[in-house]
């Protein structure tokens, strides 16, 4: 048996075992793989907004083109920082509702077009039993949602009795998928172990 | 003003968006693009917020050396030689990516592979014929796995054309109600809080 | 005193360590990684609507393919990459690969790399026949819409690499993420953003068609919007890559992936049925 000699490949693999090993039950070496793992993505996060964001704006925008109308939203971000203080933490409001007004207004402007496009795609000749169907799938799982009309009316009811069953169908296959899903990640896994590291052959 | 002003603000850039998409004028005076560079600024000056969580949770376990204290140094003394590294050499330099292939990239990929085993595990122990939801649930679930794979036509010829067929009739439809159900939640969202009537994201703070 | 046994052996069976369920996993599909067993893989009709879609581009048309995913969904979204970059120079479409997640942009060349590996295309020349834009930071709404008014603009003028687009004639040729530059779009979706906010941002406003490749998880979702007409075709998961190889004639690192799936699909499945009859064997205790 091979085994490879990229020290990359050695470091990955054993900290791969590590995550494996909580598995078996918490240990020393996966409570350090952990703690590193996320210390280094927010370390990774921090320079990547730097390079990014903080340093383009800086010598680019301000300095360079002389933005300095950008000092405005660059301290309204500075103000989250004011949340560690207690008689200065309102101020954190700031940032948050700009992010918050203008995310919001993203969702009004946008999503409009998309959601006309299931609306309308819903509407569909009854001429097979697939389109009965669907469209049948559609309204109750929109009844079982649907709390403005009281559900003592029997239409909204009985539509809703089915919606439930509707989404416990499609609850089950979403399981069913998840599952799938969750193989493809492992199986990557357990190639990069036997395959990268231990070079046991070829997929 | 502590309440008022960030709520006109949450109100202004709002509209702002939405003047921009639907009205002319707002495209052609560059409303949007203006309030979009401020949301990104401000969002690129808070991106260390994370960081002093992490460092003021975790330098208190140090400090008062709590137990697991040494883990907490492990993190702060990650977090801070990274952000020394790539604030000097960017994240595409050598050793920062060296790093990132070597050690992010596979745990990170670990900890989604692991879910795998808890998902199994959990098929075992909890999916149980108690009730008639549960049974519609299981047995939907146990179709689609196998009729998704090559192994389900192998053992029943057509299985998989029946997984497939549910995906896109009843399940796709489901997915729909539920995609338009929060399509409409989603936009009643942002009215209210564009209008102003939800206002949880300024709470949780003290001093106003 | 058989009831008795029989019951001890069914509360046996429900109290078993997990630790031995997961040793089963591990040993199940490290057997078939190291020996595979080659089940059929019949085609769906969504892989060949995708397969023709793409076959519909003219020659010398131009695709845009987005990795809207990292590492973590390699196994099921990279080969999706691999075989349409593979489908679309077999037939001279030109290939425009950006990434809406910021180790998309890895995805992408790593996709590339392994594509141009293969002496059937050491004639495809980098800047002409394919660009990889990569990743721009600013968010998907704002590079998208950016891009499809000025895509130069919106790259900073690079390419993924940091290489001026001036130096490459693709680069420069396709000047907006529009139809009148670009044929046909596909999203390769492992979350958010993914191929919704191209389809807000992209394909809503321009027209430009869009096609998804997307995880099984996300399966019915977007299957949603293809039977709505709004993506145009999709491939579906890890076996829609694996049926997509296939089609090409093109056998790769999904259709081998299937043997793995199905041990594990069947291996999950009788735990469920093994889990029910312990706990309808032992429910009265």
């Amino acid at each position: 048996m091979l085994i490879s000699t990229d020290p990359q490949i050695w470091v990955g693999a054993l900290a791969t075992i590590a995550v494996f090993s909580y598995m078996y039950k918490d240990n020393p070496a996966w409570r350090v793989v952990e703690h590193a793992y996320v210390g280094l993505t927010a370390g990774y996060t921090v320079g990547y907004q730097f390079h990014t964001r903080i340093k383009p704006t800086i010598m680019d925008d301000l300095i360079g083109r002389g933005y300095w109308s950008y000092i405005i939203p660059i301290l309204i971000g500075l103000a989250i920082y004011t949340r560690f203080s207690p008689s200065l933490t309102w101020m954190a409001r700031y940032p948050l509702s700009l992010w918050v007004g203008y995310g919001s207004g993203m969702v009004l402007a946008f999503t409009v077009p998309p959601m006309m496009g299931q609306i309308t795609g819903t509407f569909r000749l009854f001429n097979s039993f697939d389109n009965i169907l669907y469209w049948l799938c559609v309204v109750t799982t929109l009844m079982y949602f649907f709390f403005t009309i009281s559900r003592e009316n029997p239409v909204v009811k009985w539509g809703a009795w089915a919606g439930r069953w509707a989404i416990m169908v499609c609850l089950g296959a979403m399981f069913g998928n998840t599952v799938i899903y969750r193989y493809n990640l492992l199986l990557m896994r357990i190639n990069y172990l036997l395959i990268d590291w231990l070079e046991m052959g070829a997929l | 003003m502590r309440k008022e002003l960030p709520l006109l603000l949450t109100t202004v850039f709002g509209l702002i968006v939405v003047f921009s998409k639907w009205f002319y004028l707002g495209e052609v005076w560059g409303l949007h693009d203006i309030a979009e560079s401020w949301v990104l600024i401000s969002q690129g000056f808070a991106v260390a917020i994370g960081a002093a969580s992490l460092t003021r949770i975790h330098g208190r376990n140090i400090q008062r050396r709590r137990e697991d204290w040494p883990y907490s140094l492990v993190l702060l003394v990650c977090m801070y030689f990274y952000i020394i590294l790539t604030l000097y050499q960017t994240v595409e330099g050598t050793e920062a990516r060296w790093i990132y292939d070597a050690y992010i990239t596979p745990v990170g990929s670990a900890l989604f592979g692991t879910i795998a085993f808890y998902i199994t595990s959990a098929a075992y122990r909890v999916f149980r014929v108690r009730t008639r939801e549960a049974t519609v649930l299981m047995i939907f679930a146990v179709v689609t796995m196998l009729g998704m794979a090559p192994i389900g036509d192998v053992m029943i010829s057509g299985w998989g054309d029946l997984a497939r067929w549910l995906q896109d009739v009843p399940v796709g439809a489901v997915t729909r109600g539920i995609l338009i159900a929060g399509y409409i939640g989603a936009l009643a969202t942002g009215m209210r809080i564009v209008l102003g009537l939800e206002r949880a994201h300024l709470g949780g703070f003290t001093g106003g | 005193m058989e009831r008795d046994n029989e019951q001890t052996f069914w509360h046996k069976m429900l109290a078993i360590d997990r630790r031995i369920l997961y040793s089963i996993i591990f040993v199940f599909v490290a057997y078939i990684v190291l020996f595979p067993i080659g089940l059929p893989v019949p085609i769906s009709a969504h892989t060949e609507n995708f397969y023709s879609t793409v076959e519909a581009i003219p020659e010398g048309g131009i695709i845009w393919l987005d990795c809207a995913f990292q590492e973590g969904s390699w196994g099921e979204l990279g080969p999706m990459v691999e075989a349409t970059m593979r489908h679309s120079f077999n037939n001279n479409i030109r290939v425009v690969l950006s990434a809406m997640w910021e180790l998309g942009g890895r995805m992408a060349a790593f996709a590339l790399d392994n594509v141009l590996e293969d002496p059937a295309y050491e004639w495809v020349e980098y800047g002409e026949d394919v660009i990889n834009l990569g990743f721009r930071p600013g968010g998907a709404a704002a590079v998208l819409r950016g891009a499809t008014r000025d895509v130069y603009e919106t790259y900073a003028g690079v390419d993924h690499d940091g290489n001026p687009l001036d130096d490459y004639t693709l680069g420069m040729e396709v000047e907006r993420l529009h139809p009148d530059y670009v044929d046909f779009s596909v999203v390769y979706e492992s979350g958010s953003p993914g191929g919704q906010d191209w389809l807000q941002y992209v394909t809503e406003p321009t027209g430009l068609p869009m096609g998804i490749g997307i995880i099984a998880m996300s399966i019915p979702s977007a299957a949603a919007f293809v039977d709505a007409g709004q993506y145009e075709a999709m491939i579906p998961g890890g076996t829609g890559a694996a049926e997509y190889e296939l089609l090409l004639d093109q056998p790769g690192e999904a259709l081998a992936a299937q043997d793995v799936l199905s041990v594990g699909m069947l291996y999950v499945t009788l735990l469920i049925i093994l889990g029910n009859i312990a706990w309808v064997a032992t429910k009265d205790d």
